[in-house]
């Protein structure tokens, strides 16, 4: 049904040579066709109306390359064994510190603490690290298809929303008539 | 733990922390209770007054009639809005600059930061101040230096008894509202609130009865100003007269919260100190030389954990172990088991014999002497 | 989990109505939501008015077409993903109409052999249930035989939320090769009346912000129930 939000899951069957159709996926092929359709009618509006181009593309022609929902040639697969949460309590030269909640126990206290290399992080985080960032660090195992198998530490910090000028100006706004309240006017 | 209430004539001031923070009560006599901020028990996860006054049979909603906010950082004040809560007959006592604009705008800005596991850095704050301008906006005062906020009468065999409130001072009031206002966040991802230190918003108080003085410190900090921390309330002429002879150190015994003429002009000669420890970032205070400079003016001090910082309780598979070693080395455990450390006097007849009794992981603080940091 | 999956996948999938060609990497990193060493290692599959695909690595591909956008990640940490999504239809697109919001998690495991694998597709839909027609559905020609190639259960009446539903569907993997493999897809779907869709990228965001490590880790939950078939057969 066009209007489920299940992902997509169209499965390229190499032996069929076709696309493994489900109701999804013949909806999401005629939706497709509707856009190749209308391409195509834009190219030839562009171009020489005696031009023999077929006045109607099919979709490998459109997106034959670019079918985006091509199954995935995925060469790994990561398992996460253990997931924290972090926050920034200090910054020195080459290490932070940061208190950690186990995301994987489902804590929602900070229990730990502990030093990491600043190196460690991928350079755009380091960047923009600062007392109070909150990040997240895993632990897991990552398999290829070939079969190996490296344990891995990856520390990502959180892309949070930002403060906007608006937001700050109705917190202000708020505060001030919260502060009322508080004082008894 | 205790397992019963004290008695009626009977002072009593019991101390718990570390615990992401640290809490006190205080018995005035005839089941009447003063709470002074709040911290979480680190096993129980439930806030360590509470789960006190559920075991020696104590109703908070009943004998609370005071909660003192001298905090406002989660670091500091887990559980505060259960306590509040659970008191709503208490009255409820803070810096007024908590309740300025300049403050609730900080808290505003920083009380959804979009996670769902951390804390924000202020939710119990919010959470607390939420509580009281919705339900009890009349039962609130403001500390500022030398207010008595609560003046109880004697009651049975119960002394009278009047707590009063030494600080913030003006100028602290001042200083408090600038750093929050420098704290509006830019434009930029959200992230954690910070603290401010020094904690100009702390509440230290002074309860006096006719045969009691207790001075708790709070985290006030001394910083040479004559206007400020605890020269400021030294000096002051306006301030309640006599001699403590029991002391909450202020700032976990920090040098920072350490000021000799507090010592020799505020409390008697040899008083009991009390005090919890903190830990941060990998530091934790009193250190060593803290506990030999209190316990010079203090030999009988106690300490509510003298327990290290241990390394984190939880096991976790031998691939996660491994790469934790890898990475960080160690994982520390935030705070070891919160412990406590509880005085109680001899009542009317003895006011100055005090009873202790300890947690398994307090101590005189007399064993941190003579040790390594 | 405790089969270690093979592939590991979660999107976040959203019904409205979206102008796919403002969806280029270079836009999300004007907008601060990507950075740009992302925008250096994007490939952009195809950017038109009705469609747009790219993907930078494996931790992000993004499709997007009128009526629905959808990013999809193949590596934690997944709130990443979420992060991306909220910061993309709160902060910048919040006026956005959308009604739908899918959470959905992704995983193909093996449970050893093509024989484990086929037992626990009885389990899930005993071939007797078929009567007489269960004989021919055994019965195979030239290695191959007939049984379930699809079965998708479905939970609704969720106290999270107003309108929505849990659909978990299990299918053979055809990306493991000696048929071991089994594909389980748990969708996490919530809705909002289509007369709110005008405010509907907050309301969807905050749903997002709310229920995205929970759904995962309950939908991680509904798969290890599937994974554990294998110790029962």
């Amino acid at each position: 049904m066009i209007d489920q939000t299940a992902a997509i899951g169209m499965y390229f069957d190499k032996e069929a040579n076709d696309i493994t159709d489900n109701i999804e996926d013949l909806v999401f092929k005629s939706l497709y066709q509707g856009i190749a359709n209308d391409y195509s009618a834009r190219q030839k509006h562009l171009l020489n109306l005696d031009d023999t181009i077929s006045d109607r593309a099919d979709i490998k022609d459109i997106f034959k390359d670019k079918l985006p929902l091509q199954p995935r040639e995925v060469h790994y697969s990561i398992s996460v064994l253990q997931e924290w949460e972090g926050y920034v309590v200090s910054i020195s030269n080459e290490t932070f510190t940061a208190r950690l909640v186990d995301v994987t126990k489902n804590c929602t206290i900070e229990d730990e603490e502990a030093d990491f290399h600043l190196d460690d992080l991928e350079d755009t985080d380091r960047s923009r690290i600062c007392p109070g960032s909150i990040f997240r660090w895993i632990i897991g195992y990552r398999r290829s298809l070939g079969g190996t198998k490296d344990r891995i530490s990856r520390i990502v910090l959180r892309n949070l929303p930002s403060w906007t000028k608006k937001e700050l100006g109705k917190n202000q706004r708020d505060a001030a008539e919260w502060a009322s309240k508080l004082n008894g006017k | 733990m205790r397992k019963l209430p004290p008695d009626s004539d009977q002072f009593e001031i019991t101390l718990f922390g570390p615990g992401y923070g640290e809490s006190a009560v205080v018995h005035l006599g005839a089941n009447r209770w003063i709470v002074v901020d709040s911290c979480l028990d680190t096993n129980t996860r439930k806030p360590a007054v509470l789960e006190y006054f559920n075991e020696i049979g104590v109703s908070a909603q009943e004998a609370v009639r005071l909660i003192v906010i001298s905090h406002w950082h989660d670091d500091h004040v887990r559980g505060l809005s259960d306590i509040v809560s659970s008191c709503p007959n208490a009255l409820v006592c803070c810096s007024s600059a908590l309740t300025q604009k300049e403050f609730l705008a900080y808290v505003l800005n920083y009380k959804n930061i979009m996670t769902q596991t951390t804390s924000s850095g202020v939710s119990e704050i919010k959470k607390t101040f939420q509580i009281l301008s919705e339900k009890r906006l009349h039962r609130c005062a403001f500390a500022i230096a030398n207010r008595p906020v609560l003046n109880l009468p004697a009651e049975g065999t119960a002394d009278s008894c009047i707590v009063t409130t030494l600080s913030p001072s003006d100028k602290e009031f001042d200083l408090f509202l600038r750093g929050i206002a420098e704290l509006i966040p830019p434009p930029q991802t959200k992230k954690r609130a910070p603290s401010l230190c020094p904690n100009h918003a702390a509440v230290a108080l002074w309860i006096e009865s006719n045969s009691v003085k207790i001075l708790l410190g709070s985290d006030l900090e001394e910083k040479g100003d004559a206007l400020t921390g605890w020269s400021t309330i030294v000096q002051s002429a306006e301030r309640p007269q006599g001699r403590a002879s029991i002391y909450k150190v202020p700032h976990h015994g920090s040098v920072t919260g350490h000021h000799n003429s507090v010592w020799s002009d505020m409390m008697v000669k040899a008083p009991i100190a009390v005090l919890s420890p903190f830990y941060h970032a990998g530091k934790k205070v009193p250190t060593e030389k803290d506990a030999t400079r209190i316990v010079m003016l203090a030999p009988e001090s106690y300490i509510t954990t003298q327990n290290p910082i241990p390394k984190t309780k939880i096991s976790r598979s031998s691939s996660v172990e491994r790469t934790i070693r890898e990475t960080v080395g160690k994982i520390r455990a935030v705070q070891p088991s919160m412990g406590w450390v509880s005085l109680r006097n001899g009542g009317k007849s003895r006011p100055d014999k005090w009873d202790v009794a300890l947690s398994p992981s307090a101590s005189l603080l007399s064993a941190l002497c003579g040790g390594t940091d | 989990m405790r089969i270690e999956p093979e592939n590991n996948s979660v999107s976040i999938v959203l019904l409205g109505s979206f102008n796919a060609a403002i969806f280029h990497p270079a836009w999300f990193v004007a907008n601060n939501l990507l950075s740009k060493n992302n925008l250096e290692s994007s490939e952009v599959e195809i950017i038109l008015k009705e469609i747009a695909v790219f993907k930078i690595g494996d931790w992000l591909r993004i499709q997007v077409v009128p009526d629905r956008f959808i990013a999809e990640t193949l590596e934690p940490p997944f709130v990443r993903l979420s992060d991306l999504v909220y910061k993309t239809f709160r902060e910048v697109l919040n006026h956005t109409p959308i009604f739908k919001l899918g959470i959905n998690r992704k995983v193909h495991f093996t449970v050893g052999d093509e024989e484990t694998r086929n037992k626990i597709g009885k389990m899930l839909a005993p071939q007797e249930a078929w009567g007489e027609w269960a004989d021919f559905i055994a019965r195979g020609k030239d290695e191959k035989h007939g049984g379930m190639i699809s079965i998708v259960m479905q939970q609704v009446g969720i106290d999270d939320r107003e309108i929505g539903h849990i659909q978990a569907k299990v299918q053979p993997s055809p990306l493991i090769k000696n048929g071991s493999g089994i594909i389980v897809e748990v969708n996490d779907h919530y809705e909002i009346p289509k007369d709110d869709a005008l405010d509907g990228a907050i309301r969807i965001t905050d749903i997002l912000s709310k229920q995205f490590e929970d759904s995962i880790r309950r939908s991680e939950w509904i798969i290890d129930q599937v994974m554990a078939l294998k110790e029962k057969v």
